[in-house]
């Protein structure tokens, strides 16, 4: 005969005649002699007759219109979704937006310093013009940052410059036409 | 659980696979109610238990061609519901985990009301339907989902092992557990 515990792993089975012919005799015999064990197996059986009479439990009247347009919001929220994946402003991350504008300071600060020389050289004569000058009339001044072209001011300026140190007028006044059409060859050589 | 149609659901889901919306709507006829019991016994709320047969038939509906016919189609629906119920099962607990955490000790004195048994369901070992329920919602997942199938869907062993995945010697060890289980729990409420 089997013992209380084998006789309750083998419960189920009995009840779902899921059970050997020497397995059904045996549980039946222990059954007859144990009456806590009958109790049981009547107890699970009478449960599992009261499982299958379960009042259904039924979806409610506009189940399937709710269904329907649960599809219809689902399939417009994928075609949303789908169409948000070509380009959007939102989806580009933050650090991109600093790295965009680190990167225009850095091109304007770069094309800044390209433009100071050539700013300066507009000022200043060519190398080669400056030497030139100088070699052609060693008295004149050597141009620092002035241009080589003087103003009618700075005409002016360098005839009384030239009045101080005792010069007569005419003179300055050749000196200086010389001195002009001195630039001139040397720029037209140029 | 038997099925008397004349069109199997295979070849529906067949059907709609090939594009025919009414197969979809034929297969959501078939089922909504079975599945409705099956998830209400789960969850044990009305609502959500709609909402998991809504969902279910959503994710069929969706991934149409992930069923393949080399399990039956029944299995393959039950298989969706029971896993979204498992999902639904466990948000409740975690609300219920915060609910009750949020309470002081004085408000925790509540329990369902117990339904007398009457002298004849007491010596015929019979429950009445509420008592019962209330036992199946206290057992654990596993057990749960296992008693249910077989003793409320009235699936067979395989279906049941194909739905949740384990074998069949699990299943049948799992069920007569799940049943001596239940009887614990009857006998608790009995003796409340």
């Amino acid at each position: 005969m089997i013992s209380c515990y084998q006789f309750k792993t083998i419960i189920s089975r009995y009840i779902d005649k899921d059970i050997s012919f020497q397995n059904r005799k045996s549980f039946e015999e222990h059954m007859d002699n144990c009456p806590g064990c009958k109790e049981l197996y009547q107890l699970i059986l009478g449960t599992k007759i009261s499982m299958n009479q379960f009042s259904n439990v039924t979806v409610s009247d506009n189940f399937l219109e709710n269904l329907k347009n649960k599809i219809l919001t689902e399939r417009n929220a994928q075609i949303e979704a789908s169409l948000q994946k070509g380009f959007s402003f939102s989806r580009i991350p933050s650090f991109v937006y600093g790295f965009a504008a680190a990167l225009v300071v850095v091109i304007i600060g770069f094309y800044l310093i390209e433009l100071q020389p050539s700013f300066q050289s507009r000022q200043m004569p060519p190398q080669i013009v400056q030497e030139k000058i100088q070699k052609s009339s060693p008295g004149a001044r050597q141009y620092q940052s002035t241009p080589p072209l003087l103003s009618q001011g700075q005409m002016a300026a360098s005839e009384s410059v030239s009045d101080s140190i005792g010069k007569s007028d005419d003179n300055l006044r050749q000196s200086q036409q010389d001195f002009q059409n001195k630039i001139k060859t040397v720029k037209e050589e140029y | 659980m038997k099925n008397s149609f004349k069109v199997t659901d295979e070849e529906l889901i067949r059907r709609f696979q090939a594009g025919d919306e009414a197969a979809f709507e034929e297969i959501v006829g078939r089922y909504k109610n079975r599945l409705m019991n099956f998830a209400y016994r789960f969850v044990l709320d009305r609502e959500e238990a709609e909402d998991i047969v809504q969902d279910t038939f959503l994710k069929v509906y969706q991934n149409r061609y992930a069923y393949k016919e080399i399990a039956k189609f029944s299995t393959w629906i039950y298989t969706i519901t029971a896993n979204l119920a498992k999902t639904i099962l466990r948000k409740q607990r975690n609300r219920k985990l915060f609910y009750f955490s949020r309470l002081g000790p004085e408000d925790k004195d509540m329990d369902f009301p117990s339904k007398e048994l009457s002298a004849h369901s007491k010596m015929e070992g019979k429950f009445d339907e509420q008592t019962i329920q209330r036992a199946i919602v206290k057992l654990p997942e596993h057990f749960r989902t296992a008693i249910i199938l077989r003793d409320i869907q009235e699936l067979s062993y395989e279906e049941i092992s194909n739905i949740i995945n384990a074998p069949l010697g699990t299943v049948k060890s799992r069920i007569n557990r799940a049943r001596l289980k239940l009887q614990e729990e009857l006998m608790e409420l009995r003796g409340k």
